[in-house]
């Protein structure tokens, strides 16, 4: 596999959407700078370095960018050795079809690293002058760091298997980008039900004076369906990319259990699947 | 006799579909086997097999004396390259880049010996040109340029002219050629076109609705097909008589046909023949040539 490892990098380094999606990251993590540059400005205050840098996995709770960059880069490398034909190359001298998998499943999640660290990178050299070092503990900028990293390695594993099953590179793109955008608005769905107060004010006239009431929230979900919902968030990549650019995620350690469930069963189910498939 | 291929009882279903049917095969080391069939006929289909790209759903194959089932067919494989339907390469990359992958790919620690395949393929030149703007010719020199990475000695080819400029398809055939004799590598090309075919095989096999209906030697079928003459006579007896005292090589086919080897004066023989009593109904020059070896073949497989 280390051979098929070295040809996938080789070709990476020459792929035009992997260089155009670091670019992208670059220029994105300025954005996000001279965002909060002016944003300090203008009120007068100081930003943590905090949120700055966490912008890396989502922008502001609400925009799963790396998650978006991912699913065209990998599915567009993956897709290739469809559209290509190249996939044969490998399988006619001799290589396994686990073996394909798993080195197109690395490289995917290299990608994903090379991204958040090119974001990486620039936010520290322009945001810490501008906004000082992070004020988190080392222990919890650390857990989102792995939690982040975790949460990209899915979206490898999710768009690896889609790209290999699909053989069809432009109907494995749209089925990744249309994924990652429906289970984003999913979850900031999901997210804004959960938010909703237990108790709500609400105006009332009483004998002819307007009076401010409490009152059970209509909206406000029961125990049982918070839960459920809850745990899509807490598992789906966009959920966890959505609470951690946000900083609301709340259970840290689950997340980073549920992404290594999509990792190994994703890649379990694509090597399964792969391993039977007829190749044209 | 060293075989490099060979295959018993192969075959492929795709749901309701026979692809291949029960089909044999016999591929010698060093030959130039010409995969004849139409399109349809399942030719893909045993190349998509024997590359590993699909399984058999029955039956077996050998590749050099690997059992399909052998987890040592792998090995097996790095022997073999092969361009199956479109060449595969890299569009995006240069011709040397796309070598470079598949050195890669094979694991080979240096790319020493791109520059030679390079030459070989007459693809030397192509500099900072990407794949994507090559002609069909040179994608399809491209893609034999990547099978010949890892100096494989048995090269499958499917469909290598389809498409290609009668200039294409000279410099296609020439390779062929200056790698099966220089290089002593086995080819196995499937192909409709046979005039083509007949150019450069050394052995044919003849597939149809999955079924191969024979397979023989180039030597064998320039022999079946000999120039002759085929003559219906109304008497064999007498029409032996007089090829004997002639001294002539013949052939009886049937009770009232035969074929005359060689070159003869047909006002001779028919007064010959007539003066043993024997009428000739029917005489006329028969020259078979692949594609009619062919249309037999396969009409008469269809009447059985």
């Amino acid at each position: 596999m280390i051979r098929l490892l070295r040809a996938n990098m080789g070709r990476l380094k020459k792929e035009t959407a992997f260089w155009a999606a670091i670019i992208f990251m670059v220029f994105y993590a300025l954005c996000v700078c001279l965002m909060a540059k002016y944003s300090m400005d203008l009120n007068d205050n100081s930003l943590p370095l905090d949120g700055l840098f966490l912008y890396g996995y989502g922008l502001t709770g609400l925009i799963a960018v790396p998650g978006l960059v991912m699913a065209a880069v990998c599915s567009l490398f993956v897709g290739t050795e469809y559209s290509d034909g190249t996939i044969r190359n490998k399988l006619i001298v001799g290589h396994s079809r686990a073996g394909i998998y798993l080195s197109n499943f690395i490289t995917c999640a290299a990608v994903g690293i090379a991204l958040n660290l090119s974001y990486a990178l620039v936010v520290c050299a322009v945001g810490i002058p501008l906004c000082g070092w992070f004020t988190a503990s080392a222990g919890t900028i650390l857990s989102l760091i792995a939690d982040g990293v975790l949460m990209l390695i899915s979206y490898a594993a999710i768009f690896t298997m889609a790209g290999m099953l699909m053989q069809n590179k432009t109907l494995a793109s749209i089925f990744c980008i249309l994924g990652v955008v429906v289970s984003m608005f999913l979850s900031f769905y999901l997210g804004t039900c959960i938010a909703q107060p237990e108790m709500i004010d609400t105006l009332q006239i009483i004998d002819g004076e307007q009076v401010m009431k409490s009152m059970p929230n209509p909206r406000y979900l029961s125990q049982t369906v918070r839960n459920i919902y809850q745990f899509i968030i807490d598992f789906l990549p966009s959920g966890q990319s959505v609470q951690i650019s946000g900083q609301t995620a709340p259970h840290l350690g689950l997340m980073a259990m549920y992404s290594l469930v999509i990792i190994i069963c994703s890649n379990i189910i694509g090597i399964f699947v792969f391993r039977k498939k007829d190749i044209q | 006799m060293e075989y490099v291929l060979t295959a018993s009882s192969l075959s492929k279903r795709y749901r309701d579909f026979k692809a291949l049917d029960q089909l044999d095969l016999h591929v010698e080391k060093g030959a130039i086997y010409g995969f004849v069939g139409k399109n349809g006929a399942g030719k893909t289909t045993l190349i998509r097999l024997i590359c590993g790209l699909q399984d058999p759903t029955d039956g077996e194959y050998t590749l050099y004396g690997m059992k399909n089932t052998d987890p040592g067919i792998v090995k097996a494989r790095r022997r073999m390259g092969a361009v199956v339907e479109t060449p595969s390469i890299y569009l995006n990359m240069t011709a040397k880049e796309n070598l470079q992958a598949q050195y890669r790919i094979l694991g080979l620690p240096s790319f020493e010996g791109i520059d030679q395949i390079l030459q070989l393929v007459n693809l030397a030149d192509t500099g900072k040109k990407k794949a994507k703007n090559f002609s069909l010719g040179m994608r399809q020199r491209l893609g034999i340029a990547i099978a010949l990475a890892g100096s494989p000695d048995f090269l499958v080819l499917d469909e290598p002219v389809n498409g290609l400029d009668p200039q294409g398809i000279i410099e296609i055939r020439e390779l062929i050629l200056k790698l099966n004799r220089e290089h002593q590598i086995t080819f196995l090309i499937s192909s409709h076109i046979l005039d083509e075919l007949a150019r450069l095989a050394t052995h044919y096999g003849f597939i149809d609705n999955g079924r191969m209906l024979k397979e023989i030697s180039a030597k064998e079928m320039e022999e079946s097909c000999r120039k002759c003459l085929r003559v219906e006579v109304s008497n064999m007896e007498a029409l032996a008589r007089v090829m004997q005292q002639l001294g002539a090589e013949y052939k009886v086919i049937s009770q009232t046909q035969a074929d005359l080897f060689g070159e003869h004066n047909i006002s001779k023989l028919t007064i010959a023949l007539s003066q043993e009593g024997c009428i000739v109904h029917r005489i006329y020059e028969k020259d078979e040539t692949l594609e009619s070896y062919y249309v037999n073949l396969v009409g008469g497989g269809r009447h059985d």
